[in-house]
């Protein structure tokens, strides 16, 4: 592989929308949050989590509803899809389109988690006393709260263990142009061409007929 | 080491209450391990290219 070039003379192309970094960036901090309100607790450091814990569970749940809708209707579904072409690409070395097998592979087990997460989430907050609504927990019967219960710890311990393997990536100084883009939203055309086939994401509007295209 | 969380109902039966948080020190092990094996990898991979007179990856 050869090394990325740091031309600061290259034309900047945009990676990520302005929307879309705000989306990552507060479902990063709600990720962040969530985590701390329920492990450290488990972890012997005693403090009133639970209010914490599901007022930021519904922000997550807000900006992932958000999410769905912005990506099924406004964004294209197509380039964050894993087909086989992503396999033979990357096993050939061939460069990617927008998004490499590695981020389309970490999105998609991250996406499943957090929609776990976010949806069994929900479903616990009929346990909550809250301002808004009175706590219910005769909604479901206990055996089928326990496989909630379940579900969600499951997906909390994914959720740590991709949120480490993310953040460690994205540190990465070979990577370090995708963190750059995710804060300011553009990457040099250079730091794209190491990994992204110009000719298949341009980094251009997605009216451009070449953005994304497979 | 538990995989289950269990507890007994109002009637004595034994119900399910979750996963267990002896999994916790698993989900972090797991995270530290792709971490560690990434770089030995990296690092591996970076000695392989300057034997073979290559450019190491950059960093």
């Amino acid at each position: 592989m050869p090394p990325i070039r740091r031309d600061g003379d290259s034309p900047l192309i945009t990676r990520h929308a302005p929307i879309d970094r705000v989306f990552h960036w507060i479902t990063a901090l709600a990720v962040l949050l969530l985590m701390a309100s329920a492990f450290l607790p488990i972890l012997g450091l005693k403090f009133s989590w639970v209010p914490l814990h599901w007022i930021t569970g519904v922000v997550l749940t807000a900006a992932v509803l958000f999410h769905l809708v912005r990506a099924s209707f406004f964004k294209r579904l197509k380039c964050m899809w894993i087909g086989t072409r992503d396999f033979r690409d990357a096993s050939a070395g061939r460069r990617a389109a927008k998004y490499t097998l590695a981020q389309k592979l970490m999105h998609a087990a991250m996406g499943t988690a957090v929609l776990v997460a976010t949806v069994t989430g929900v479903i616990m907050l009929a346990k909550v006393d809250t301002p808004l609504w009175k706590r219910d927990p005769y909604m479901l019967d206990g055996s089928t709260w326990g496989v909630v219960y379940v579900l969600h710890g499951a997906a909390a311990l994914v959720i740590l263990t991709l949120t480490m393997a993310h953040i460690y990536f994205s540190l990465l100084p070979e990577k370090r142009a995708y963190l750059r883009a995710m804060i300011g939203g553009k990457m040099t055309r250079a730091a794209a061409a190491e990994f992204h086939d110009p000719n298949r994401w341009s980094g251009q509007r997605k009216d451009d007929p070449r953005e994304n295209h497979k | 080491m538990e995989i289950f969380r269990f507890t007994r109902n109002a009637w004595g039966q034994e119900t399910l209450e979750g996963i267990s948080w002896d999994l916790l020190p698993v989900a972090f092990a797991l995270g530290l391990a792709i971490i560690v094996g990434h770089l030995v990898w990296r690092a591996l991979r970076g000695k392989g290219s300057v034997d073979r007179g290559q450019s190491p990856p950059s960093s």
